[in-house]
Order: structure tokens, then C-alpha cells, then sequence
């Protein structure tokens, strides 16, 4: 509705001018704090691109990016806004936990589809929870889902305050998987390769998340349900017309929705840190309606605006531990203007960019011999 | 000399790459009642578009009394005594008719002296204009027709000088848009001038001064209606004389079997909360339809010959009654829904106006799947989408929807080339029972000869095909038999062939005075 008229090169130089408002504006705000922004940009560049540990944690955090922006953009694709990412990665983890503790010692071959079928399964049931209350309750799936996130972290704490809490620790975390259980790293994968890079968080996650891209888009644009998907996000009447049930549309959408946030957990719990801890979404479900947003909606659009982001988690980080005057928030500043300037103001410069890009089409139509 | 009413000049606009506007120029003579006609995609509606402020032109100027106006948008329009008439005006529902043309006008804190001073010049206009509604009465009780009158009382009373038309005489009964154009015979004669676009040629011919004649974006002639004969008007426009009703030869002796019977059919309305009345909406429709046969239902605004037709097709669910198709009986379940009812071979074309047939934001090729992309997906990634694009392109070309490209987003495509596609992808799959609402509306003369000519051509086929029509033309022209409605009831079927168009406009008139 919104792009009418807009021909794909105004939509990609108006994204583009959306993110580069984003980036200045978080650079006027870091310049009022007092950092210098020279020293600051490269100092999150060199952290994030310029050594290949610092690669590996970019792709490391762009792996969340990616799950989350995925399952935000699927829900988006069908009318639903899904903010119920933390929620659902959070259930995504358990699943993880559950799964590797019970089967510990199974070969890892089973272990990991077997693993990966219950991260899916977690995420997916927590999301058809607001999912089933949409279509048959009529519910506003904007705030079950925000308030199923809260839900889920207090079950997480009850979990690991009871059933799951590892014996003789004070903190509330689960006990730890056994190593044999983790998944491959990339370092391990490289090296089978015949290639030697340095460990890092970074493991098979992260290209599990680029086939559920392109599985995403395979599924939007060349299935059945993809197309039923996305009319019913354009119009219920013409879903209707089209004899598309809606309601199960809107189920199965979210629950594919929230089985990809639901990986979240596998990068995280079984790819990284081994363990249940209370917080180990931090925000990354939140994350993917920016990363969404800044991707348009689409898979690939989605995995460059992750890599983005990842860099400037790993950055930010990077910055915020060697400069005293700034905290980890900066990421979440970024986070915070790309969503109002790719979401809430994405159309704010459509008048502007037609306006520049007029003279240009003009001229073009000029040269040719008038009648 | 008098300056005109309203000047366009120079109007060029563009879509993507296609021109809608090529250097227009038209001029409105005051007190003149001015028509625009053209084929499909000629560009009228852009052009009424920009005289209101809907769509900012890339060149042109607009002159009003020969003063040199900025119009960006409507309220634009508005101030400078230009307003326009929408085929689907949004109101108030529960408000009533002065509030709803009062709506936006508030401004300041005493609104009811504003009020009271508003009621007082209503009152004049619609004593000055004959309108017979009460200012009071609520919005929902008006049906289609009187809701544009409201409309058009809503403009006299913002000041229109120049009343913006776009076909508005599409979803009136005959008797209804005859009292319509009256009421523009007598705005002329108030001094007001009329522009309007219309695809029903004779009524175009019968009250314009001037018509101003389009193609291809740019304004080809402008001639005097008088001098001219209407058959001469549809061959300025198309190329082509064409007559009118059009030639329906009925194949007879063919064996034709049933194909629909329809035994006690009826919907319930859900009472209100406090009513144990009950109310039908549709009640005891008994009839068949064979194969090798066309049937029209017609009758007044909400005499349930709409309704009737999404229940057949499985938009709309039915509370008594027995529908069998080919044999196979259903009775009122959840079982009959539209998806089923394409599987029995049933098509179906709802009202333009619903824009339920098309998903806007969809590219062409994408909407041309519509409702039967079940079958069109395969697990060959790379040939299926340059198949379907092929597929539409193909059905484009056939049947003339212009721009050719199916890569364009359908809701760049002109109302009628929009309708013609929905057309396109129902009759293409040569359904056993097409069922269609309003299929002509919005299509040019010529675009309707091609269509009438397809839809004959299905059933010399064998299949039978249903439509709800309010245009005489067009029944008398498509049908084969008709079926009269009304309060939700079947009042008589006729042959098309025993019937003239006159007898046809008086039954529906006699409902009138019945009720």
C-alpha cells in the first residue's frame, strides 16, 4: 500500500538513506557524550572486522540476528507483528537444555537434529499459544506475545531455580552439557577443510541460519503456503475470495515464526556457552524487528542487515570495554534509532528521494525524439 | 469571452515508465455539463485525479474562473470550489447526514452555533435542489444511490463550482440514475459545471455538452454531441462501430442438462440483542440453471440478488436450503466454502468494487493465480516463476490488458484492466458455472463487445453462467433468461429473447411503487 509509484531503485536508495540517518544520528549522540567519533568508529570497525577473532564473534552475534530477523519478517509477511522473539528463543533454549541433558551421550549425528527438532518444536509452541488466541480469540497479538516474553522468563527462573538447577551452585543455572554435546565449532569445521582459523563462539549454527534464509525465501515466493501467507498479510478479503483459510494461515505462520527465533537458543546454549543461564537471550528476540526492518522483510535483505548488526554488537562491545565514558547500552541506541528511522519514519524521505530522483528520469525521457 | 470553469493545462504524468498523461490540455466551459470517454487505461480517471489533488501531476497547470491555482491535494480542490464524487466514499455510520458533511469543517470552539447556522443553508440547498432526505436521519439508513446524493449535497454545501464525476452511474438502477442526471441537468442550470466520466455512452451522449474524447493518455477531440450519432461516439472511441444490444445468437436445440438447482434457499440474519424477530435476508429461491445458458439477476439495491450470488459461489453461508451442483447436493455446512466450490468446477468474479478479486500489492502475475494457485506451484524452482509470468503475459496479450507486463504491481493497472484480469483468470479456466458480479463495470464499450463475445463463446461451450446486474443494457445483451429480486425474494423469471428493455425497466420501476 505504502510503496505505490516507488520504483525499486528509489526503495533501495530510500533504505539505504534510512540506515545512513540511523548511523548519524547515533554518532551525534555518541559526540555529545564526549567520545571522539574518529577514534570510536575505528575502534568498532577494528573490533568488529579487524581481526579474525573479531570476525568470528560478528558472525557469531549475526547468527542470532539472522534467527530473529527471520522469524519478525515470516510473521510480518502475513500481517502478524511478533515480538514475542525473546519468549520464544527463551523456550528455544530450554528445549536445547532438556533435549542434551536427557540424550547425553548419544552419538552427536542423532543428538544434533534431535536437538535442533525440540529447539524448533519449544519456539514453535510458545508462539502458537498468541498464534491460536489471534485466530480463534481474536486477541491482539502484539501484546500476548509481549507479554508471553515475560512469561517465559519467569518460567525460565522458576525452572532454574527448581527442576533444572544444577546441584551444589548458588547461581540459577542448569548444569552444565557435556562437551561431547556441543556442536561443532566452525573452528573444527575449518580445520576439517584443511583450513586454520582461531576459536571462537562461532559454530554450525551460524550455517544452519543462512539455509533457513534461503529456505525462507524458498518458501515465501515458490510454495503454496508462502503465497497463501502472503495474501493473507495484504488483504483478509481477497484471502477469503481466494479461499485461503486464514486462521490457519495465521497459526502456521506463527509457529514457523517462532520455531526459527526458537534457534536463538541453539546458538547460543548448545553452540556456545553449554549452559542454561536466565539471560542468555539478551535482547537478541527483541533485536530482530530492527534487523527485519533495516533487511525490508526479505531473507537476504535480512543476513546483511544481521551482519551489520553483529558487527556492531561485536564492536560496541569492543568499544565499551576499552573506553570508561561508554556502556554496552550504545548497541542498543543503534538498535533503537534504525528501528524509528527504518520502521516508524521509513517513509519520512519517500518525498525527498522521488524528489531528487525525478531530474534524472526526466532527462532520461528528454533525449528520446518527442513523437 | 468567459474564462472557463476549470482549465487543465499541460497535465503530463507519469507511472514508473509509462506516460498516463501525455500533455493535456482540456478545458471546462461554466455551466456546462462536460464528459470524458476513452478506452480502459486512456488515462480518465488520472486526469479527474489531478484536477481534485489525488495525484500531483510531474508538469501541468490548473486554472479555476482563469486564475493560475496550486492544487496538492483535496482540501486544495476543496478551496478552490472544485469537488469530486467516490465510487466508495467512507462515512459515519451511526452519525447522521449533517454531521457526516459537516465532519472536518468543525474548527473552533462554538461548534453549535457553526451547527445551527450549517443546518439553516443545508436546509436551503436541498429545498433549492429537491433533495429529500432529512439532515437528521442516520447515515445507515441510506442506501447506495442516496449516499451520493449526500455526497454531492456535501460538495454544493463546501461550494463547489465544478462537480467531479467518476462514474457515477455504475451501481444505480436505472430509475435511480435517471433521477441522478436531473439533478445534474439542474446543477447546470444553478451555473454549476459538470465534469464526468462514464463508460455508458448513450447516457453520455444524451446530457454533455462537450465530450472530450482519450487515448493513450492524451486528449485526441473534443466535439459537440449533437453534432454526432452515439454510434459515431463508440467509433471515435474504439475504432470500431458497435451496436447495441449485442448480438446474442442463442444455439438452440443443444441438449442441455442441469446443471444448478437451487430448492428453498434462505439466510437467516442473526437478530439483534433484544429482538426475537426473525429477519431473513434471502428467502425460499427455488430455480436451475441448465448448462448452455446465461442467467441475469437483477432487482433493486438489496433485494438479494448480491447476496444469492456469493452464497452460490461459497463467499457467503446459507442457513436453509438445498444447493446441488452437477448432482451433488449440499445443504447449509460449514462443507460448501469457495474452495469447494472451485473444485466443482465453479468460477467466480466478485464486485470490482470489493477489490477482493486482486491483491494490490501483488505483481500482475502473482494476482493472476489467485484463488486457484493450488495447482501452480512445483517444486521446479527456477522454471515456475517464468512460467506463470509467460502464463500472464499470454492471457494479457489475449485479452488486451494493457501495459503488457506482468512484472507491474496490480494496483498500477487502471480499475478496468484490473476487472478485466480478474475476467481473464476465471473464464480462462473454463469453468462449468461462472458466477459474476457486475461483470461490466468499468469497462469501455469495446472491452465489453470482446468480453461478451468470450463469455458466449463458454457457453456455446456448454457451461452456464450466472451474473447480478443493475444495467439494462447489459441484461437485455448477455442474458438468456432473468431472474427478478426483490426484499429477498424471487418475484418472476423471464426470457431475455420475449422481453424488451422497456418491460425490464418497468418491473423494476413497479417495484418501486409496490414497495
Amino acid at each position: 500500500m505504502h510503496n505505490k509509484s516507488l520504483p525499486w531503485l528509489n526503495s533501495i536508495v530510500l533504505t539505504l538513506a534510512n540506515i545512513g540517518l540511523a548511523l548519524l544520528a547515533s554518532v551525534i549522540v555518541l559526540s555529545l557524550t564526549g567520545v571522539d567519533i574518529g577514534a570510536a568508529i575505528s575502534q568498532i570497525y577494528h573490533g568488529a572486522f579487524g581481526t579474525q577473532e573479531g570476525r568470528g564473534y560478528t558472525l557469531y552475534y549475526a547468527t542470532n540476528f539472522i534467527f530473529s530477523g527471520l522469524g519478525v519478517a515470516l510473521a510480518w509477511h502475513a500481517g502478524l507483528f511478533n515480538i514475542g522473539g525473546e519468549g520464544q528463543a527463551t523456550l528455544g533454549g530450554l528445549g536445547v537444555a532438556i533435549i542434551c541433558i536427557q540424550l547425553d551421550g548419544l552419538s552427536l549425528w542423532l543428538l544434533i537434529p534431535a536437538s535442533m527438532l525440540f529447539c524448533a518444536l519449544f519456539g514453535a509452541i510458545w508462539a502458537f499459544i498468541p498464534a491460536w488466541l489471534n485466530a480463534y480469540r481474536s486477541s491482539n497479538i502484539v501484546i500476548t506475545t509481549i507479554m508471553l516474553n515475560l512469561i517465559a522468563s519467569s518460567f525460565l527462573v522458576y525452572l532454574l531455580a527448581g527442576a533444572l538447577k544444577a546441584p551444589g551452585q548458588m547461581a540459577a543455572v542448569s548444569e552444565s552439557l557435556s562437551a561431547a554435546s556441543a556442536l561443532p565449532s566452525m573452528q573444527s569445521v575449518m580445520a576439517f577443510l584443511g583450513f586454520n582459523i582461531v576459536s571462537t563462539p562461532l559454530n554450525i549454527s551460524f550455517l544452519w541460519a543462512l539455509v533457513c534464509s534461503a529456505g525462507l525465501y524458498y518458501y515465501l515466493w515458490y510454495t503454496k503456503l508462502g503465497y497463501e501467507t502472503r495474501v493473507v498479510g495484504h488483504s483478509d478479503e481477497s484471502a477469503h475470495y481466494a479461499g485461503i483459510r486464514s486462521k490457519r494461515i495465521v497459526i502456521i505462520t506463527m509457529m514457523i515464526s517462532g520455531a526459527l527465533i526458537g534457534f536463538i537458543g541453539l546458538n547460543e546454549v548448545q553452540g556456545n556457552s553449554l549452559q542454561l543461564n536466565v539471560d542468555f537471550v539478551a535482547g537478541f528476540g527483541f533485536a530482530g524487528i530492527a534487523v527485519a526492518l533495516m533487511g525490508r522483510n526479505n531473507p537476504l535483505g535480512i543476513v546483511i542487515a544481521s551482519i551489520l548488526f553483529g558487527a556492531l554488537y561485536q564492536g560496541g562491545s569492543e568499544l565499551a570495554f576499552n573506553e570508561e565514558s561508554i556502556g554496552n547500552n550504545v548497541i542498543f541506541l543503534i538498535q533503537g534509532l534504525v528501528v524509528l528511522f527504518c520502521g516508524a519514519l521509513q517513509w519520512m524521505l519517500k518525498p525527498t528521494i522521488n524528489y531528487w530522483l525525478r531530474p534524472m528520469e526526466v532527462t532520461k525521457e528528454d533525449k528520446l525524439p518527442v513523437r | 469571452m468567459l474564462s472557463p470553469a476549470l482549465e487543465l493545462k499541460n497535465v503530463v504524468k507519469y507511472f514508473h515508465d509509462i506516460k498516463a498523461l501525455d500533455e493535456v490540455c482540456l478545458k471546462i466551459a461554466p455551466g456546462s455539463i462536460h464528459g470524458i470517454i476513452g478506452e480502459n487505461g486512456a488515462g480518465k480517471s488520472t486526469l479527474l485525479k489531478v484536477a481534485y489533488g489525488l495525484i500531483n501531476p510531474e508538469h501541468g497547470q490548473v486554472f479555476v474562473d482563469g486564475v493560475k491555482v496550486n492544487i496538492e491535494n483535496p482540501q486544495h480542490a476543496i478551496d478552490s470550489g472544485i469537488g469530486m464524487l467516490h465510487q466508495t466514499t467512507s462515512w459515519l455510520e451511526h452519525y447522521s447526514i449533517i454531521d457526516n458533511i459537516l465532519l472536518g469543517e468543525y474548527n473552533g470552539f462554538f461548534m453549535s452555533r457553526k451547527k445551527a447556522k450549517a443546518r439553516q443553508e443545508l436546509a436551503q440547498l436541498c429545498r433549492e435542489f429537491g433533495f429529500s432526505f432529512q439532515l437528521d436521519m442516520s447515515m445507515s439508513q441510506l442506501d447506495y444511490s442516496e449516499r451520493q446524493l449526500v455526497d454531492i449535497l456535501r460538495s454544493l454545501y463546501r461550494g463547489a463550482k465544478v462537480l467531479i464525476l467518476d462514474e457515477p452511474m455504475a451501481l444505480l438502477s436505472p430509475l435511480q440514475s435517471n433521477h441522478l442526471l436531473d439533478l445534474l441537468e439542474l446543477l447546470k442550470m444553478q451555473g454549476i459545471s459538470i465534469l464526468i466520466v462514464a463508460h455508458k455512452l448513450s447516457i453520455l451522449h444524451h446530457i454533455c455538452d462537450v465530450i472530450s474524447v482519450m487515448a493513450h493518455g492524451k486528449l485526441v477531440d473534443n466535439i459537440n454531441p449533437k453534432e454526432i450519432s452515439l454510434g459515431y461516439l463508440s467509433k471515435l472511441m474504439v475504432g470500431r462501430e458497435i451496436t447495441l444490444p449485442h448480438p446474442n445468437n442463442v444455439v438452440s436445440d443443444v441438449d442441455s442438462s442441469l446443471r444448478l438447482k437451487v430448492s428453498n434457499l434462505g439466510i437467516k440474519q442473526k437478530s439483534r440483542l433484544g429482538t426475537s424477530r426473525q429477519s431473513f435476508s434471502l428467502s425460499d429461491i427455488d430455480f436451475q440453471v441448465n448448462s448452455h445458458e446465461i442467467v441475469a439477476l437483477t432487482g433493486l439495491a438489496k433485494a438479494g440478488h448480491e447476496d444469492l450470488l456469493a452464497v452460490l459461489a461459497g463467499s457467503k453461508p446459507f442457513t436453509h436450503g438445498r444447493i446441488t451442483v452437477n448432482g451433488t447436493r449440499f445443504k447449509p455446512s460449514k462443507q460448501y466454502d469457495l474452495k469447494h466450490a472451485r473444485e466443482l468446477g465453479i468460477a467466480y468474479v466478485p464486485d470490482p468494487l470489493t477489490g477482493e478479486g486482486i491483491v494490490g500489492d501483488f505483481p500482475l502475475y502473482e494476482t493472476a493465480i489467485l484463488g486457484h494457485h493450488s495447482t501452480s506451484f512445483s517444486t521446479n524452482v527456477l522454471h515456475q516463476k517464468r512460467h506463470r509470468q509467460k502464463q500472464c503475459q499470454d492471457m494479457m496479450r489475449e485479452w488486451d490488458i494493457r501495459p503488457n507486463n506482468p512484472m507491474l504491481n496490480t494496483g498500477a493497472l487502471s480499475g478496468g484492466n484490473q476487472q478485466k484480469l480478474v475476467l481473464a483468470r476465471e473464464v480462462s479456466k473454463a469453468p462449468q458455472l461462472l458466477l459474476m458480479a457486475h461483470p461490466s463495470n468499468g469497462l469501455d464499450v469495446g472491452a465489453i463487445e470482446s468480453v461478451y463475445q468470450r463469455l458466449f463463446k463458454l457457453r456455446d461451450s456448454g457451461a452456464s453462467i450466472i451474473f447480478c446486474s443493475n444495467d439494462l443494457d447489459e441484461i437485455m445483451s448477455l442474458s438468456d433468461r432473468v431472474i427478478l429480486f426483490e426484499r429477498g425474494q424471487i418475484i418472476g423469471q423471464y426470457y431475455s429473447q420475449q422481453l424488451s428493455k422497456n418491460d425490464l425497466s418497468l418491473m423494476l420501476a413497479n417495484e418501486v411503487v409496490d414497495a
